[in-house]
């Protein structure tokens, strides 16, 4: 900008220069000034012709008067012309000529009058001095013809002569002689001719009119003649001559200095072309350089060039290669269109306040191509200013660096992988000196990482291990195969341990031994778990014995007690041996509680479930969850009574309970209401498809038919509502993910909704949740209703009635008198019975006798059929046929893959006459069942 | 001797007369102090047509009731008839009027000469409050008022409408106003029949008598002064009151020498314009040539040489429009009358 204002003041001041120059040198107008001499020339040849016509008049030649009047006129006109041109000249030539150009026209206006004078008496002289003779001839023939008429006649003669010869000076002579003879005339013509006196006085005043103008004309000619017209005149043109070549010589002057300034300019303009031939040249090699530096970077980067506005002007073949896009289709479209969006939105942010800023950015961008594929490019974008500080493009250089990012990528999750293994890793070079060891590797060995950097391997021994058990390792590792083994390694704090170490030799590209990588394991704890397996396996053979045991106890038990019972009914009149039978029933009872206690602890599984009250669960946990809650919370227990039992884990159930307790207290800030309701509820197959739509089951793959055979049945319903802030439809459908939680971190295990879920499904139960947003959540526990198997003491109480009945049942136990004791039991109910000792006996009963209506059959049977196939099979045949089973343990295997079918009838051994009696007619009652699939 | 003296000189007079008056050969028109009128050149026929129009424009004056035709009769004698013309509301003007014909070829205008040319002239018209009383403003006002003159002097002046620019136009057409191919024209031309002996002998007579000395050149006179009076006063004997119309030059110039002096008329349609005399006071060309003889020549003149010399002032009238200007001013003053 500096530079431009320089030139164009340089330009101005020399044009200005010039113009001034030029507009001098054109001071003086040629034309004009040939004009004006021409002017002056002709008024001097005028002038003279005039006193030329003049001298023509005086010669008699009267043709001449208009020429005079014409020639006076035109010099008039001439000197008004020439003030007129010397006041239309540039130079200002008035200021001296101009009273020389009046004194001429003063000098002119004189000689005009001179003139006008000279016509006026010249021509009364002219007509006298033409008339005079023929009026003296006149004159003389009228006098008398004597002496005293020819003396007159000669006097009169002799006056003319005089007068003819009177010329051009004061004759005095002639002139005394012409007034004397004057007076003589007249006085003898006033004697003798009277009468011709006034012919005399008229050639008298002829005469002297003669006389007085010929010396007036003489006079006036040569003042007309002597008038310095032409000289006055000459006298302006030498003056203005005189200016004029002064002003020519500076116009000279000026000339010369514009001719300069010329050349000066153009040596300028030469110079500035040369400048700029020069600037040229060397703008082509730039040109050229760069374009081969653009060559050389579109075989390098991927290059493109934005307008402000990011729309694409320019894109190279590396640009179109990795977006897939034609260049065609890239041209003017914004450079958004291969964003991918998956940087944060404070990356982007971040990007457009350094472009906003006219900065250069660079950093890494993950872009979309045309395929949807994402790629990684290192972008630099650098604006391109103009003038005024606003960019009027950007130039985006990006190289393509997927292929880093994704090893980089793998190699942070390798590394992360290495570092977070279990395993100690470490990595050395070919002398086992340290480069690299994970946490593990520190945790094990007891060194710090930073220790351990570039110390040896050697720091680990334990001098347990011979030379000979080194040496094969290094062999073995030298020889480039890996090398497995146990060894005992030192601590830092001097301890040993055991370690399982595996040593692999890493290669270079030549093919030598670079590095070593160990991989170790610390196997004390390993070997600790060895022996607890071990250990584990004793008790579950242990287990095992006693279970095996426990169910011969039961069976025993069984038959003691229900034979006791029919003593009991026998013997009931006589006090002392009923008192005898009662204390044999409590202690057998008590027998079957050791059974049962012995058979628990064989179990697999640690929870225990039984059949439970949940009303009272929640009486028991009331205080808990009170205390659990704010003061603002306001709690209310809807408990509907006779609740169905449920067979549940007790402290799993109290669990769930509090879990979504607390997470109600947690959704309401403010304070609000939680209600804990119960009820007993029976779904129909119809109902129970509605509610595994909105079900989370989903989530645990369920096909929903088998899904809804489960949902279907009679319920004890647990609903827990808040009026708390609520979930919305994503949070719900993600609340029983493990792991998965709303609240901050480290106030949740996100494990609290997974319990709640993994409790209803090992329940066999379900779990709903319908949650609104800033309405509250409602969340119902579906438990399956299980058989009032109520706890043992109840059992031997007093009964006085029993069901009974007259259907026909099927009895089948491989124990003899529990099948005796059965039967007897049942008949005395009125039931007529049928035995069977085995699976494949109770099937050939059952083909021969079709009244049979209740299978009642033990579980656990020898032969290659137990209670449940059997069930299964008969209800095969028939599939009316009422089924209950018993059994002395519930969590044999292969009644565990049965169990789902018919788990709610089953009466667990011992029984008594009572529970016999009251499940049998239960079962029977009951609407008969399809047949499962 | 005295007698042959005498005798000589009458009879070289005689001679001399004899060979004039004899001569029948063309006239050597060089040396003759009457020349045949030329047309003008270089006129602009443009500007001299709008003169024409505002020659006979009234709007020139106060009144808008004269125009410069009102006292210039161009289809007469380019004057009028009157002793002294009508002015302004009929008043009488001071001084006879001069024909407009030839009138450029003065040099000087008025009887007294009192405007140096034709443009200065006009300025005396407008400005008289016996003319036209009238100003240039006014009438440059009212020109610019007329679309047609506007239009014309846009035209034909750069500056349109301007006092100069009327002058200019009315003085163009005045100097085309020139009596030419009149009949002693033709004879100065060569041709020797143009005019009669008796109108050749007035020519002669003419010069003879020294009229010549003043009537000269191509408009007969009308381009030097000379005092009304020479031989002789004029005014004591025509016993008539002097006014100061009467002192000529002198009213211009106030020099003793310049009284009772006038431009000398031009004789070229003298014949057409009595009656005669700056005061018009000479109602015929006889009492005039008569008066001329006595006063200016100091000569007596006899009835016949003053017919002779009428015959021949009778050939010098030309033409204008096509038209000789004497039939024309003949059939005018019989339709006047």
């Amino acid at each position: 900008m500096r530079i431009r204002l320089k030139y164009i003041v340089i330009i101005i001041i020399t044009l200005s220069m010039m113009s001034y120059l030029y507009i001098k040198t054109k001071s003086v107008d040629l034309e004009k000034h040939n004009q004006i001499t021409r002017h002056f020339a002709q008024f001097m040849l005028i002038d003279s012709t005039l006193n030329q016509s003049i001298l023509e008049i005086r010669q008699g030649l009267l043709t001449f008067y208009d020429s005079t009047v014409g020639k006076t006129n035109q010099l008039h006109q001439l000197l008004t012309e020439i003030e007129t041109l010397l006041q239309q000249t540039q130079a200002n030539y008035m200021g001296e000529l101009q009273p020389l150009i009046n004194t001429s026209v003063k000098t002119l206006d004189e000689k005009k009058i001179q003139i006008e004078k000279f016509k006026s008496t010249n021509a009364v002289f002219t007509n006298s001095l033409r008339y005079l003779p023929t009026a003296t001839t006149l004159l003389s023939e009228k006098l008398p013809l004597d002496t005293q008429g020819d003396v007159i006649t000669l006097l009169l003669t002799e006056q003319l002569r005089d007068i003819l010869i009177y010329n051009y000076s004061n004759d005095d002579i002639i002139l005394t002689k012409f007034n004397e003879t004057n007076k003589l005339l007249t006085n003898v013509f006033e004697k003798h001719y009277k009468p011709l006196l006034n012919e005399l006085d008229s050639l008298q005043t002829h005469a002297s009119i003669i006389i007085k103008n010929k010396p007036e004309i003489d006079e006036i000619v040569s003042t007309i003649l002597h008038t310095p017209t032409s000289i006055n005149t000459n006298k302006i043109l030498t003056r203005y001559l005189s200016i004029h070549n002064k002003k020519i010589k500076q116009i000279n002057f000026y000339q010369k200095a514009l001719y300069g300034l010329s050349i000066i300019l153009i040596l300028y303009v030469a110079y500035i072309l040369s400048r700029l031939n020069k600037t040229g040249r060397a703008l082509r090699n730039t040109v050229k350089d760069l374009k081969y530096q653009k060559l050389a970077m579109d075989q390098h980067a991927i290059v493109s060039i934005l307008d402000p506005n990011g729309s694409i002007r320019y894109a190279n073949e590396k640009f179109c290669q990795i977006s897939g896009y034609t260049t065609e289709e890239i041209l003017n479209k914004n450079h958004d269109f291969i964003r991918s969006d998956d940087h944060p939105d404070s990356f982007y942010t971040e990007f457009s306040n350094a472009i906003n800023s006219n900065k250069i950015w660079h950093g890494n961008i993950r872009n979309q191509n045309k395929n949807a594929e994402h790629y990684w490019t290192d972008t630099t974008l650098v604006p391109f200013m103009n003038e005024d500080g606003k960019p009027y493009q950007f130039v985006v250089i990006q190289t393509n660096i997927t292929d880093i990012i994704t090893a980089t990528e793998k190699l942070r999750l390798q590394s992360a992988a290495l570092e977070v293994a279990a395993n100690g890793i470490v990595i050395t070079d070919k002398k086992a000196n340290i480069l690299w060891g994970n946490t593990a590797f520190s945790k094990i060995s007891g060194y710090a990482l930073d220790e351990i950097i570039n110390r040896n391997m050697s720091i680990s021994n334990s001098g347990k291990q011979n030379a000979n058990f080194y040496k094969t390792l290094w062999d073995t590792v030298l020889a480039g195969k890996p090398w497995h083994g146990e060894l005992i390694n030192r601590r830092k704090d001097g301890s040993l341990y055991p370690e399982e170490q595996t040593i692999s030799p890493v290669l270079d590209n030549r093919g030598n031994i670079s590095h070593f990588i160990a991989i170790k394991q610390d196997i004390s704890k390993r070997q600790l778990t060895e022996e607890a397996l071990r250990r584990s396996q004793k008790l579950d053979a242990i287990g095992q014995l006693s279970g095996g045991i426990a169910h011969d106890f039961n069976n025993q038990l069984g038959i003691t007690l229900g034979y006791l019972d029919i003593l009991k009914t026998a013997l009931k009149d006589d006090e002392k041996l009923s008192s005898y039978i009662d204390i044999s029933i409590h202690s057998a009872a008590r027998c079957v509680e050791l059974t049962r206690q012995l058979l628990s602890f064989s179990r697999k599984q640690t929870t225990e479930t039984a059949v439970v009250d949940i009303n009272r669960l929640l009486k028991t946990q009331e205080l808990m969850i009170a205390k659990s809650m704010t003061p603002e919370i306001e709690i209310n227990y809807v408990l509907q009574k006779s609740l169905w039992p449920t067979k549940i884990n007790a402290g799993d159930f109290q669990d769930s309970i509090l879990n979504i307790a607390i997470n109600a207290r947690d959704a309401m800030h403010n304070g609000g209401k939680l209600t804990i309701e119960t009820k007993n509820i029976s779904i129909e197959k119809d109902n129970a498809k509605h509610l595994s739509d909105s079900n989370p089951d989903d989530l645990s793959g369920n096909l929903s038919g088998k899904l809804s055979s489960k949902l279907s049945g009679d319920f004890v319903l647990i609903s827990i509502s808040d009026n708390g802030s609520g979930m919305d439809r994503e949070t719900v459908e993600h609340v029983f993910e493990p792991f998965f939680t709303t609240k901050e971190q480290g106030k949740g295990t996100g494990l609290g909704m997974s319990m709640v879920y993994g409790f209803t499904q090992r329940s066999n139960g379900f779990v709903n949740v319908d949650s609104t947003l800033n309405i509250g959540t409602h969340i119902s526990i579906y438990l399956p209703r299980s058989m009032p198997a109520l706890e043992q003491t109840k059992k031997y109480e007093e009964h006085t009635s029993f069901p009974t009945g007259n259907e026909s049942i099927l009895i089948v136990d491989d124990e003899p008198h529990l099948l005796q004791l059965a039967k007897d039991i049942l008949k005395s109910l009125g039931y007529t019975t049928f035995l069977a000792n085995n699976a494949h006996q109770a099937m050939e009963v059952l083909s021969t006798e079709k009244d049979i209506q209740l299978l009642f059959s033990d579980v656990v049977m020898p032969g290659n059929m137990n209670g449940y196939q059997l069930a299964k099979k008969a209800l095969e045949d028939n599939p009316k046929l009422k089924i209950l089973l018993t059994s002395g343990y519930n969590s044999e295997p292969v009644i565990e893959s049965e169990k789902t079918n018919l788990t709610a009838e089953l009466l667990v051994k011992p029984y008594d006459k009572f529970e016999l009696a009251t499940r049998i007619r239960a079962v029977l009652d009951k609407a008969s069942q399809p047949p499962q699939q | 001797m005295m007698k042959i003296n005498r005798l000589f000189t009458l009879c070289l007079f005689l001679c001399s007369s004899v060979v004039l008056a004899n001569d029948s050969a063309p006239v050597n028109l060089q040396y003759e102090p009457i020349q045949p009128l030329v047309k003008p050149a270089q006129i602009n026929q443009e500007k001299a047509r709008l003169g024409e129009k505002l020659f006979n424009d009234s709007i020139l004056s106060r009144d808008m009731d004269l125009s410069c035709a009102s006292c210039h009769n161009l289809q007469s004698n380019g004057a009028d008839t009157n002793t002294l013309g009508n002015g302004r509301n009929n008043t009488l003007l001071d001084a006879n009027t001069l024909t407009v014909f030839n009138s450029s070829l003065n040099h000087q205008q008025f009887w007294d000469g009192r405007a140096l040319t034709l443009e200065e002239q006009i300025n005396f018209v407008i400005n008289s409050n016996k003319e036209f009383f009238s100003s240039w403003p006014l009438i440059i006002d009212r020109l610019k008022k007329n679309n047609d003159y506007r239009y014309k002097f846009k035209s034909l002046y750069g500056d349109g409408i301007t006092a100069d620019n009327v002058r200019n136009a009315i003085a163009t057409f005045e100097r085309t106003l020139i009596t030419t191919n009149s009949r002693f024209d033709q004879y100065l031309l060569g041709d020797n029949n143009a005019i009669n002996s008796q109108e050749k002998n007035g020519y002669r007579l003419f010069k003879s008598y020294g009229c010549v000395a003043c009537h000269q050149g191509s408009n007969v006179g009308g381009n030097m002064f000379m005092k009304l009076g020479v031989f002789g006063n004029y005014y004591s004997e025509k016993k008539d009151n002097l006014k100061t119309l009467n002192y000529g030059l002198y009213n211009i110039t106030k020099k003793e020498s310049d009284r009772f002096v006038f431009r000398v008329p031009s004789l070229r349609l003298v014949t057409l314009t009595a009656p005669y005399f700056h005061d018009g006071s000479i109602q015929t060309l006889k009492e005039a040539i008569k008066t001329m003889a006595k006063h200016q020549l100091g000569r007596n003149i006899n009835n016949q040489h003053i017919e002779d010399i009428i015959a021949f002032l009778k050939t010098l009238p030309g033409d204008y429009q096509g038209e000789a200007l004497y039939e024309k001013y003949q059939s005018k003053s019989r339709l006047s009358k």
